[in-house]
């Protein structure tokens, strides 16, 4: 463990001033535009670092260490420490230093003590991230649900903050560095309009707080980075960033899911508004092509493997009749969604915010209330804002449209808070003394989002009251000490939240059964595995194999142990 | 301050758009719920922004407008707040 934190904390320092030296040679001479690509360099840097070592199958804390070392000695062999930039903290006033620091204990204080919760992490994303850790190797994938071939950019870092310690106690702060890059977006954004830097942070600082992006920040989903991604490639655009740069971004936010594509019109739309605005120079060119090509490598890495191995990118989308069905998307799906955002969702009044985004836009206070209001108010007079409020609108309604079908189209508009925040913010610079009116709307949207609404609060007192090494939402995975079967999670039969089976330290092993045929059946596949343990929650084939492990339980061959999870009658 | 004929075309413009947002909203809302619709509000404030944006009163209509729709958005959302923390009434 001690070894492993060590390695944690050389390989985050490694990447870090690596980073640091990377922007200096694209610095843009726009701090707001510098602390952007800051954030998304690191975040190439250690995609790219886990991507290979796992396809070296060395994913693990001695060699990540070991190359961080190495790193390191290059990085201070050629003087860059010479070189490294002083640290002045911007004068942003007592008020907004002392929210931003609250804010930051709140969401570490989550990562902490939080778990995975929500359904679809627990189901197809991060079971393979934890058989990345387990086997050292990107590939085989574990084959636990069809959608797992999915991109997976966002648990390329998800795997960085959990590979160190062997233990996913740690794994939100993936999701804490993209919300840093979102708010860090909105910031350059607000640059963008016209804001000075004070309401410039305060424009980050609303966008911190609203309850999407902030769920979404300790929720292990991805469709908060994705927002963040899509902010940060409207920022570039915006300001004017070399297009290389703004590939980067492209790049980096197609690797964590397609629907990031909706994006890419709103940019080109402030690219040509900006037009005449001549693009900010990059001090060493050479070093921006590397790093497209290094985004690009690592976001198009995911549809190249499903090429490779099913002939199609997109895979399991368009392959398999069930997920390509549940996933049709189309103009024809705009008008009721539009009428459900912003008749129903946006109140958020439908159910607690939980991150699904089902039933609640998770937009917040601020948003409803006051950023409508500014963007009003503001774009009429501000040329630079209407801009903006152009490229989100078209963004937007791209998303309805190209949104999965289904109820929780919500998820994919998670970034359209950050124009109301930047009104908002505008609008506090024309009216002084409405001020009061945000920071009371973003404390109310601080509370609403003290617990998931996914979390009861018998579920989070439990979380808290566990030792970190045994911090699970499900208690079950105690009872579970070696080997255990899963069924195969299929997308339209339900979800089977098999990363539990792991357990948070990685210590079991999942076996994933595609069939089961027969309860004589089921029961050499266990006797095979040596294990008296099965998880049955998805329903594969059509809930046949889930019927057979009832039939068990009905002639007693198995005893059912909890919701889902069950075991040999008469093992021990 | 005389207006030049692109700013009265703005201002038909604007109008129109924000016409049409509350005929939308009249069309498919019955009254109680037009009360309390965000898109409606939201359109009657943009009317008022675009004649009398420059008045006195339009920054106390601003602050009445952000406080009637935060009571809106409170009184649906704040039980769940309250219920996060751990409060039932």
């Amino acid at each position: 463990m001690i070894l492993g934190l060590l390695a944690m904390l050389a390989a985050n320092v490694a990447v870090t001033l690596g980073a640091i030296s990377i922007t200096q040679r694209l610095s843009t001479g726009r701090r707001s535009v510098d602390a952007v690509l800051l954030l998304l360099v690191r975040y190439v840097l250690i995609a790219a670092a886990v991507l290979a070592t796992g396809l070296a199958r060395c994913l693990n804390p001695i060699a990540l260490g070991v190359l961080a070392l190495l790193g390191l000695g290059v990085w201070a062999a050629s003087g860059e420490h010479r070189r490294l930039p002083r640290v002045a903290m911007p004068d942003l006033g007592k008020a907004l230093w002392l929210a931003a620091a609250v804010i930051a204990g709140r969401l570490l204080w989550q990562v902490w003590f939080l778990a995975p919760y929500s359904v679809d992490p627990l189901s197809y994303h991060l079971p393979k991230m934890a058989q990345w850790i387990q086997q050292g190797a990107l590939l085989p994938y574990p084959g636990a649900d069809v959608r797992e071939t999915f991109p997976a950019g966002f648990e390329l870092l998800e795997t960085w903050w959990c590979v160190f310690l062997h233990h996913d106690v740690l794994i939100e702060m993936a999701g804490l560095e993209f919300l840093a890059l979102g708010s860090a977006a909105t910031a350059a954004l607000a640059r963008a309009a016209g804001l000075g830097l004070r309401l410039s942070a305060f424009a980050a600082l609303l966008y911190a707080i609203t309850p999407a992006p902030a769920l979404h920040a300790t929720g292990c989903m991805n469709d908060g980075p994705v927002a963040s991604v899509m902010l940060a490639t409207l920022a570039l655009a915006a300001l004017r960033a070399h297009p290389l740069l703004v590939v980067t971004a492209m790049a980096a936010g197609v690797g964590l899911k397609p629907t990031f594509a909706s994006v890419i019109p709103g940019a080109a739309l402030l690219y040509f508004f900006e037009r005449r605005t001549p693009l900010l120079p990059v001090r060493v060119k050479s070093c921006a092509v590397t790093v497209a090509v290094l985004a690009i490598l690592i976001g198009s890495f995911w549809y190249g493997l499903n090429v490779a191995r099913f002939g199609n990118p997109l895979y399991p989308v368009g392959s398999l009749d069930t997920v390509g069905r549940a996933s049709k998307s189309g103009v024809a799906s705009l008008g009721s969604r539009i009428n459900d955002l912003v008749g129903q969702a946006v109140y958020d009044d439908r159910d607690q915010t939980t991150v699904q985004f089902i039933l609640t836009s998770g937009w917040g206070l601020v948003m409803f209330a006051c950023g409508g209001v500014a963007l009003i108010a503001m774009a009429r007079s501000n040329a630079a804002l209407r801009n903006l409020a152009a490229a989100f609108g078209v963004t937007l309604l791209l998303a309805l449209v190209l949104a999965p079908s289904g109820s929780f189209y919500l998820r994919f508009i998670l970034f359209f808070p950050a124009l109301g925040a930047i009104a908002v913010a505008a609008l506090c610079e024309r009216v002084p003394a409405i001020s009061p009116l945000p920071w009371a709307a973003a404390i109310l949207c601080f509370m609403s989002t003290l617990r998931p609404g996914d979390l009861s609060g018998s579920d989070l007192e439990r979380l808290m009251e566990r030792d970190w090494r045994s911090r699970a939402v499900e208690p079950f995975q105690d009872a579970v000490t070696r080997t255990i079967l899963c069924l195969r999670g299929t997308h339209d039969d339900s979800n089977g939240v098999s990363y539990r089976m792991y357990g948070p330290g990685f210590t079991n092993r999942v076996v994933y059964l595609e069939s089961i045929h027969s309860v004589d059946d089921l029961m050499a596949q266990l006797d095979r595995n040596q294990t008296s343990w099965i998880f049955a929650q998805a329903r594969n084939g059509d809930g046949a194999s889930l019927r057979v492990i009832l039939e068990a339980v009905r002639k007693d061959r198995l005893d059912r142990w909890s919701p889902g999870l069950y075991r040999v009658s008469g093992a021990k | 301050m005389t207006e030049t004929p692109s700013d009265r075309r703005a201002r038909i413009a604007e109008v129109s758009a924000a016409v049409a947002l509350l005929i939308w909203r009249v069309a498919v809302l019955p009254l109680p719920g037009l009360l309390r619709d965000w898109v409606a509000i939201l359109a009657l404030y943009w009317i008022f922004t675009v004649f009398a944006q420059r008045s006195k009163a339009w920054p106390w209509v601003t602050v009445a407008t952000i406080v009637v729709l935060g009571g809106i958005y409170v009184h649906g959302q704040f039980p769940h707040t309250l219920e996060i923390l751990g409060i039932r009434l």
